[in-house]
């Protein structure tokens, strides 16, 4: 667990002053990899969070159903109403929202002054008439990411928000953005834990084979929408997205250029989006982002890995770690970890806030506040947005970017070629 | 000790069939297998591979190890006060409470304090002292869970107290997956969970139910019955089952011995304290979390719950057998499973 300390100092004044600005202060060997905690979330404002924000979900697939599961557990945010147009999924999801209304078209929801908020999860090409219409409608919108399949729709969707941003809240679906870890992991690299940041590569890898089945083949047609190009963003936009964003954000830049490779190697059926791409992101100062995605191995899973001179930063899920270099100045917080075996690397975890967690006399390498799924962070900021009044931190332009960015690799992959980024593309 | 996960059942019937599509996924510590008949392979796949993708979400919710679980969620807070839990979770919590009441209390989901105190959660069997018997006996049962249906809260009315849901986290994921084969248009499918337990979706084609077959222990069980050929199970009986459950318990497969006292690992929440004679029982029915239960709960509270637990609304067909230690047979009671001639 806690690694002995042979400078002599005391866990807790270490502690006291420990931040990165302490950099080189402790003596002695450390190992090369520790794991970064979020810090410790509170979750005693839950419970109260103030004034009751009805909301009305519209989309009810499995992802529509996950959203309702969440809002469930998130005190003030009471569905009013659930909008689904296939019948199966809207008698599914009318048993997990309560006393919730169950309709059919979504206009009904926009009509109705006691929902003050909508969250639009349903497939990417149909967000943009709901999205726009709930906007002009005057609820605040929280809309999946991605915001649309195509750049003009996402335009279209934050023009709309932009419209009404002094008076209406509209987040985009990029929940990462409002998590506790990736905050936690984004300040210590805003604080120069990397060194020269180098690299970015993000995986996706499954072994599936993104298909859906119906009983009747109109409705299999409507739900298999993400293997058709007119109506996907592919795998590049409707999963890479988020860890775009999460790269563009880190780096704290958005791409020059993208080179875009891929093809349907392995689930030849009939498909016209790639089951297995590869995109390289060029971005200022040299740095390269790497992101692959396959539908036909599962091997790594999901994960990003952030390289820089003096250590690496790997993000799997919620939890993180960081590999050190032997010669990087030692950043302090190391004395905290828990150790982890990754292959040949002895892996360190860490707490971040330990001193938090120390003045109320927890041991930070147990006591740790364990995370939410990030969803329920994206949905509570969504929430606390409106009661307060403040931008989310994947507001419009966040959610615009990044289809800006996504779409334009996906559309590259399927070309075969490489795209220049324009600054003007990522105007709204 | 034996493995951890014996072979619990067997599919009787059909043979390899090329028409057939078999999906599989590790989810909750286990293999989940589904086995598709229709007649386009490619949509078969897409919703086995949904009803996967909905045991993985199961899974997400239920896991006692996943520190963003509801589960886990519910275990580090809820002796502080109420926590609002999402409605499948709710429901399933609910009925699960309502399962340890049908069975006396000897199915429930609060027994991990007593688990850990006998070691069972560590694989490493060690007889508790009296004072930590006692007071993980306090942390377990139902009556600490206290549940708010208008805000849909859970709470424990003492710290300590834990839930649990492995004994009928597999046969609640199958559950779900059978409905989103349902949506998806499938109607002839068999799920099974690390075959403890299965689901029987429609008939294989040509066939009037699926068969489904429970292996007698395998030879370091010690029974007498079993001489047969070790390379071929020798099955204790074989049901038919056709959009039903089945769900199978069995504690041969570990054991240990302190000072001469051998215990199983079948821990009987109501005393406290394993119990001594190595058992199998079986329940058919309806549903997988039902069956779990009620075949879990039959496993620990032995054979004077069978009539109890063969009358429940959710179990159509069910099967005891015990081995007291010393004695000559087994013990068996059935209800509407006939035994093969061998196991008798």
């Amino acid at each position: 667990m806690t690694q002995s300390n042979p400078s002599g100092f005391n866990r807790r004044d270490f502690l006291r002053a420990g931040s990165l600005g302490t950099l080189g202060m402790l003596l002695g060997s450390m190992d090369s990899v520790a794991e970064i905690r979020a810090p410790a979330v509170s979750n005693k404002d839950d419970e109260d969070p103030g004034e009751p924000v009805p909301c009305a979900v519209i989309g009810a697939g499995p992802w529509g159903r996950e959203i309702l599961d969440t809002l469930a557990r998130l005190p003030g945010a009471p569905v009013a109403a659930v909008c689904e147009t296939y019948e199966p999924f809207r008698r599914r999801a009318s048993g997990l929202a309560g006393d919730a209304e169950a309709v059919e078209d979504y206009r009904a929801i926009l009509d109705d002054p006691e929902v003050k908020a909508v969250i639009v999860a349903t497939p990417s090409h149909l967000h943009r008439e709901i999205a726009v219409e709930a906007l002009e409608a005057g609820k605040h919108v929280y809309c999946e990411a991605p915001l649309a399949s195509t750049i003009d729709d996402a335009r279209a969707i934050a023009r709309a928000a932009r419209e009404v941003k002094d008076k209406q809240i509209f987040q985009a679906g990029q929940q990462f953005r409002a998590e506790p870890q990736h905050h936690h992991v984004r300040n210590f690299l805003q604080a120069g834990a990397l060194g020269q940041p180098l690299f970015v590569r993000s995986h996706w890898n499954k072994k599936e084979s993104w298909r859906r089945a119906a009983p009747t083949s109109e409705r299999e047609a409507e739900i298999n929408w993400r293997l058709k190009t007119d109506s996907s963003a592919g795998l590049i936009g409707e999963q890479g997205i988020h860890s775009l964003d999460i790269a563009s954000w880190f780096l704290n830049a958005r791409p020059k250029a993208v080179a875009g490779r891929g093809g349907i190697l392995y689930w030849n059926d009939g498909r016209g989006i790639p089951d297995t791409v590869h995109a390289l992101f060029e971005y200022p100062g040299g740095i390269n982002y790497t992101f692959e995605a396959t539908l036909a191995n599962s091997y790594q899973g999901i994960g990003d890995l952030i390289c820089g001179s003096d250590s690496a930063v790997m993000i799997q899920e919620n939890r993180a770690w960081m590999f050190r270099e032997a010669d990087a100045p030692l950043l302090g917080w190391e004395v905290y970890a828990r150790q982890e075996q990754f292959f040949e690397k002895t892996g360190i975890s860490l707490v971040a806030d330990a001193t938090q967690l120390i003045q109320e006399g927890l041991d930070p390498a147990t006591d740790a506040p364990e995370p939410e799924p990030s969803i329920y962070y994206s949905l509570k900021d969504f929430f606390a947005c409106i009661r307060e009044n403040r931008t989310p931190h994947a507001d419009f332009n966040v959610g615009f970017e990044a289809v800006v960015t996504a779409v334009t690799a996906h559309e590259a992959v399927l070309n075969q070629s490489t795209t220049t980024f324009k600054d003007e593309w990522f105007d709204v | 000790m034996e493995p951890a996960s014996p072979q619990l059942l067997y599919r009787e019937t059909p043979g390899d069939d090329p028409g057939a599509v078999t999906v599989a996924r590790n989810a909750m510590a286990t293999r989940f297998e589904i086995l598709l008949y229709g007649e386009d392979p490619v949509r078969l796949r897409a919703a086995g591979e949904e009803a996967l993708a909905e045991i993985e979400r199961v899974e997400a919710r239920l896991s006692f190890y996943r520190p963003d679980s509801e589960i886990s969620r519910i275990n580090r807070d809820a002796s502080r006060g109420p926590v609002r839990v999402s409605a499948r979770v709710f429901h399933l919590l609910l009925r699960a409470a309502e399962l340890s009441r049908a069975s006396d209390g000897a199915f429930d989901i609060t027994v991990a304090p007593l688990l850990r105190t006998w070691g069972f959660t560590a694989r490493q069997g060690k007889v508790p002292c009296a004072a930590d018997l006692e007071q993980a006996l306090g942390r377990v049962g139902t009556r600490h869970l206290k549940f708010d249906e208008t805000k849909r809260t859970v709470a424990f009315d003492r710290s300590g107290v834990e839930i649990e849901l492995g004994a009928i986290g597999k046969g609640h994921a199958l559950d779900q997956a059978v409905e989103i084969l349902r949506e998806g248009g499938i109607s002839s499918a068999l799920l099974h969970g690390g075959t403890s337990a299965v689901y029987a979706l429609g008939a294989p084609p040509g066939e009037e139910a699926w068969k489904i077959a429970i292996p007698a222990p395998s030879s370091a069980a010690a029974t007498p019955e079993n001489t047969g050929d070790p390379g071929r199970p020798r099955f204790l009986a074989v049901i038919p089952l056709r959009d039903a459950a089945l769900s199978v318990s069995a504690g041969w497969g570990k054991w240990f011995e302190i000072e001469g006292t051998a215990y199983t690992h079948i821990l009987d929440p109501r005393t406290g304290s394993p119990v001594s004679e190595r058992r199998l029982t079986a329940v058919a029915g309806p549903g997988c979390t039902d069956g779990d239960a009620l075949s879990t709960g039959l496993l620990a509270g032995g054979l004077s719950l069978f009539d109890r637990i063969a009358g429940h609304a959710s179990c159509r067909r069910a099967l005891f057998m015990g081995w007291p230690p010393g004695a000559p047979k087994p013990t068996i009671r059935s209800h509407r499973i006939e035994m093969e001639s061998h196991a008798e």
